[in-house]
Parts: structure tokens; C-alpha cells; sequence
């Protein structure tokens, strides 16, 4: 498992759906604040460039602290499209964003395809 | 398993405040929450916070200074304090945060303090230990 001392990992993905085109940012590794800016340039970095919608996944995420969260909640109130986030149910992540309730604000599925069809109904909400 | 010569779990580290210490604190405070049976995740998370708070806030008008991070058993709880040589708890009117970190201390741990001065401010966290053991 990568952790904050081995740097974080953020990938990519386009793919072509039922209702459009989403853009899948996968994230791996431990976010805090020595590189939460990281995962923040990943998803300002324009990832959708015109899609429908975006999924950050972080079941790759074993930990993530206030830093991150921020980092996130920035990035989904500047992106065009939803932004909604994959979060495996019981993890400290989802501990992390129900404590700070903000579930309303970022819709949280178990599974990409969750999240994905979520989209593409237009009905994300937390789950 | 941090310990003392005496065998008590404890926990006595001295950081430079800088991002990196956010890692290697929070892990030290998780290793000692393991060992005692207090809820791991709970505390892992509420360092990381304090520890954060303490850099990005004791200095900022000043020259980075030194974190102290101090756990241990008392009357059945893991207490574990935050401090830094920073300059005390002030209003910051230019500060873009969201104020996450101390909401999200008061939620995790059961009791927390704050003692701030012209010296520094220590943030004081206790947690429940189970006699079980087994901390989440």
C-alpha cells in the first residue's frame, strides 16, 4: 500500500458511457498535507476537458486528512461538470467525510460503476 | 510498540515543523493507539490534524519551529498532546481554510484542550482505551 512518504499516485481515465464521455481520476497512496496539493493539480487540472462528469476514486487511499478533503471540495466546486467520489463503505476516508459532513455536497458510492451510473442518471447523491 | 524502559506505552517526539512530520507523526500515534486498544483510525486522524493545524498556523509570521508530539496512558485513557514553540492561537483573517481540523479533533477524540500562550499551544487529546485491547 503507498502511503504519504512514498508520494501519491493520481491516474486518468476517459471513458465513453451510456449519457457521455466521464473522466475517472484514480488516486493511491495516503493524502495529507505534504501532498495534498498533488492530488488538488490532478483534479484542477482540467482532468474532464468537456466530459459529463467526473469520478474520483479513492478506495486506493488508505488514509486522508482535512488537507485532502479541502483539496477535493475546491476541485468539485470549480469543475464545470459533477464531480462524485468512490469511497468504500466503513473506510477512514468515508469516516473522514461524514464526520465532516460534506456527503451532501460530494455524492460518495461504494463502486466506480455506482458512481458512473449515478452520473448518468443525473441523480448523484450519497450513498 | 513505543514504550519506556518501564514497559508503559508512550509516545515523545520532537519534529520540525514541516509537511513531512504530518506522516511521521501520525503513524507513531497510530502504532501507540494499537498498543493500548484505543481507537487507531480515531487517532490517527485527530494528530494528523493538530500536527497540520500547528504548521500551517503557530508560524506563519514567524521562522518554523519544533512540534512536540507526547502520548500516554493516564486513568485509562491514551492522552496525547500536540505542541508547538509557535506564537499561541490568534485570529487569522487571511486564512482560506475551512476549519476542518479542529471540528474534526472535537469529534474524534472524547475529551481536548487547548492551552495556547505567547509560547506555543498545546492541544491535548484523550481517547478511550478498551481493556480489551483492540483498538479500531
Amino acid at each position: 500500500m503507498r502511503d504519504a512518504s512514498e508520494g501519491l499516485q493520481v491516474s486518468v481515465e476517459r471513458r465513453t458511457v451510456d449519457a457521455g464521455e466521464v473522466a475517472i481520476v484514480r488516486a493511491q497512496g495516503e493524502v495529507d498535507l505534504g501532498n495534498a496539493d498533488e492530488l488538488a493539480g490532478a483534479l484542477q487540472g482540467d482532468p474532464c476537458d468537456g466530459c459529463d462528469g467526473v469520478v474520483l476514486d479513492l478506495l486506493g487511499v488508505p488514509f486522508m486528512d482535512s488537507s485532502g478533503l479541502r483539496a477535493v471540495l475546491v476541485a468539485a466546486d470549480g469543475l464545470e461538470p459533477d464531480l462524485v467520489v468512490v469511497l468504500s463503505p466503513g473506510s477512514p476516508v468515508r469516516r473522514l467525510f461524514e464526520l465532516a459532513e460534506v456527503t451532501d455536497r460530494l455524492p460518495a458510492y461504494a463502486t466506480e460503476d455506482e458512481a458512473i451510473d449515478a452520473l448518468a442518471d443525473g441523480t448523484s447523491r450519497s450513498r | 510498540m513505543p514504550a519506556s524502559s518501564s514497559g508503559t506505552a508512550e509516545l515523545d517526539l520532537q519534529l520540525p515543523s514541516e509537511a513531512g512530520s504530518v506522516a511521521v507523526a501520525r503513524r507513531a500515534a497510530a502504532d501507540l493507539a494499537r498498543s493500548v486498544g484505543a481507537p487507531e483510525s480515531d487517532v490517527k486522524l485527530a494528530v494528523s490534524e493538530a500536527v497540520t493545524n500547528a504548521i500551517l498556523h503557530a508560524f506563519r509570521d514567524r521562522k518554523p519551529g519544533t512540534i512536540l508530539v507526547n502520548g500516554r496512558l493516564d486513568r485509562g485513557r491514551l492522552i496525547v498532546a500536540v505542541g508547538d514553540n509557535g506564537s499561541g492561537m490568534r485570529p487569522n483573517l487571511e486564512s482560506t481554510g475551512l476549519g476542518l481540523g479542529i471540528s474534526l479533533i472535537t469529534k474524534l477524540a472524547a475529551d481536548v484542550r487547548f492551552d495556547s500562550s505567547e509560547k506555543g499551544t498545546t492541544v491535548s487529546m484523550s481517547f478511550p482505551v478498551d481493556a480489551g485491547g483492540s483498538g479500531r
